[in-house]
């Protein structure tokens, strides 16, 4: 008999990052100024590995990866390649931000942010010329930076009350 | 107890061994998967339709989803609007107003300049152009990456539509259709560094290639150098190549750089919420052969061709037509 209850936690944490993987691909105006909205679902991403990283295996970070870049349209392993890259990076800066103030945390994102543009920067001057929209990146960059506290607050609530009916 | 656990030892040595191997090589496993997503992505760079049929699949699952969830948004985005922009609604209204009776002479102007255009064709026995058909359906997704400019529309195979068919917006042409799942269609818009659209200088009749920059503005390739563009210029599409038909609009001359002409699209191809997407244009004879053929084959009307063409006898009709004409509509009606 398989116990269901063992898996609320990855079932809560996933529904969430699915959700914030809609909603980042809605054309709705509510969420954006010009072109620029906020990476929903790269801010539930870097949440997710920084918060509950035993439920986030390389695996589904590949997985989401792909289904990103199957919805926008980018050649196949952009994405996969730029989120596993992220995985690792907040792999090896979770010691340091774990248990560290709100706007460390906060910080620790605009410069995980910061480095995948980076890095979409140095896949796509590879593979296509073109000038790069700065102000494009710098405004997503900005709007992603203001909503990461909504994003990131369900998932203090959830690891508290998951933490809390263990 | 201890010559039991020697003795299991001794049996499942080798089991230990494998998990001892897989639990060493374990941390190497990201960059494994990383070794492996570059390994993709190269094949897909270079060979863009890799994975197609996963792709088309993963759009065909979410357009349902992302049509669905995009509802209460849009609900609430129209309410908030309604809330806070009465003002500005008013003087909007005031605007359309004005916008409205100016237009209204400029439709009569239209409708006699049709009028004496067809009657001199007839005169010359001009071929007529065939009428170009629509679908109308809605935005469901953008990627709004700086690097990737594309969007999925509402329609796809099971609504008629084909690769390489010409998407408008309200104002002017926004893209093209570039990968067709049966729910759900990928537009590449005008803006995206891959896009290079054949298109023609209004009034000087040049032609030109207008490419996209990843920027707002597009850029005007392989004008011939006698060319004396200005500021202001109209863009619009010279049906070379047969992809889209003749005179779409497109956009207008911003600036001028010395060999540089710089475009800015009528339509803002990053804020549309509904689209129009074009039939391809089609040789007046071939509909006539369809048209002979589906009411040959196919004498039920009701399964016969949604819009049949006029046929070759038929008499000349003075009454003006329409560019476009709708075939189908795909969710609400198209803001004008």
């Amino acid at each position: 008999m398989i116990d269901i209850k063992q898996y609320y936690p990855a079932m809560g944490v996933h529904s969430y990052l699915l959700m914030l993987f809609i909603i980042g691909a809605l054309d709705v105006g509510l969420f954006q100024t010009g072109s620029a909205k906020p990476a929903f679902f790269l801010i539930g991403l870097y949440s997710a590995l920084l918060l509950r990283s035993d439920l986030m295996p390389q695996w589904s970070v590949f997985l989401y990866g792909f289904l990103y870049d199957c919805l926008y349209g980018t050649p196949i392993g952009t994405y996969i390649v730029i989120m596993l890259a992220t995985s690792l990076i907040i792999d090896n800066g979770r010691r340091y931000l774990q248990g560290q103030s709100w706007p460390v945390i906060w910080s620790g994102f605009i410069l995980t942010y910061a480095l995948i543009l980076i890095m979409e920067i140095f896949i796509f001057g590879i593979f296509q010329q073109g000038s790069i929209d700065g102000s494009g990146m710098a405004g997503r960059l900005f709007m992603s930076s203001i909503g990461f506290p909504i994003i990131f607050m369900p998932f203090i609530w959830m690891d508290r009350w998951q933490k809390n009916h263990d | 107890m201890r010559k039991l656990a020697r003795k299991a030892r001794q049996r499942y040595s080798h089991h230990l061994r494998a998990v001892n191997w897989i639990a060493r090589l374990l941390p190497y496993a990201p960059f494994a998967l990383i070794g492996f997503a570059s390994i993709l992505l190269l094949v897909s760079s270079f060979k863009p339709q890799f994975l197609s049929g996963p792709r088309k699949n993963v759009v065909d699952v979410m357009a349902p989803v992302l049509s669905t969830a995009a509802e209460p948004f849009r609900y609430l985005g129209d309410v908030l609007g309604g809330m806070s922009g009465i003002n500005q609604l008013r003087s909007d209204n005031e605007q359309l107003k004005a916008e409205n009776s100016r237009l209204k002479e400029w439709y009569q102007t239209a409708l006699l300049l049709q009028a004496e255009n067809k009657s001199l064709r007839d005169l010359l026995n001009v071929i007529p152009e065939p009428q170009q058909r629509y679908i109308s359906t809605r935005v469901i997704s953008d990627s709004g990456s700086s690097f990737v400019k594309t969007i999925l529309i509402q329609a796809g195979k099971a609504d008629g539509i084909v690769e390489g068919q010409a998407v408008m917006a309200s104002r002017g042409i926004i893209g093209r259709v570039i990968e067709v799942a049966d729910k759900a269609a990928r537009v590449l818009l005008l803006n995206d560094v891959n896009s290079h659209i054949p298109v023609m200088v209004e009034r000087l009749n040049r032609k030109a290639i207008l490419a996209g920059t990843n920027g707002d503005l597009l850029l005007l390739n392989h004008l011939p150098k006698d060319s004396l563009i200005e500021v202001g210029a109209r863009i619009v599409t010279s049906g070379h190549g047969g992809l889209f038909p003749q005179g779409l609009p497109v956009g207008q001359v911003v600036k001028v750089d010395k060999d540089l002409v710089w475009v800015q699209a009528y339509s803002d191809p990053m804020n549309t919420g509904m689209v129009q997407v074009i039939d391809k244009p089609d040789d007046v004879r071939v509909h006539r052969s369809i048209d002979v053929l589906t009411k040959t084959i196919t004498p039920d009307p009701a399964t016969a061709v949604i819009e049949p063409t006029p046929s070759s006898d038929a008499l000349p009709d003075t009454t003006p037509e329409p560019f476009l004409e709708p075939i189908q509509q795909s969710g609400e009606a198209v803001p004008e």
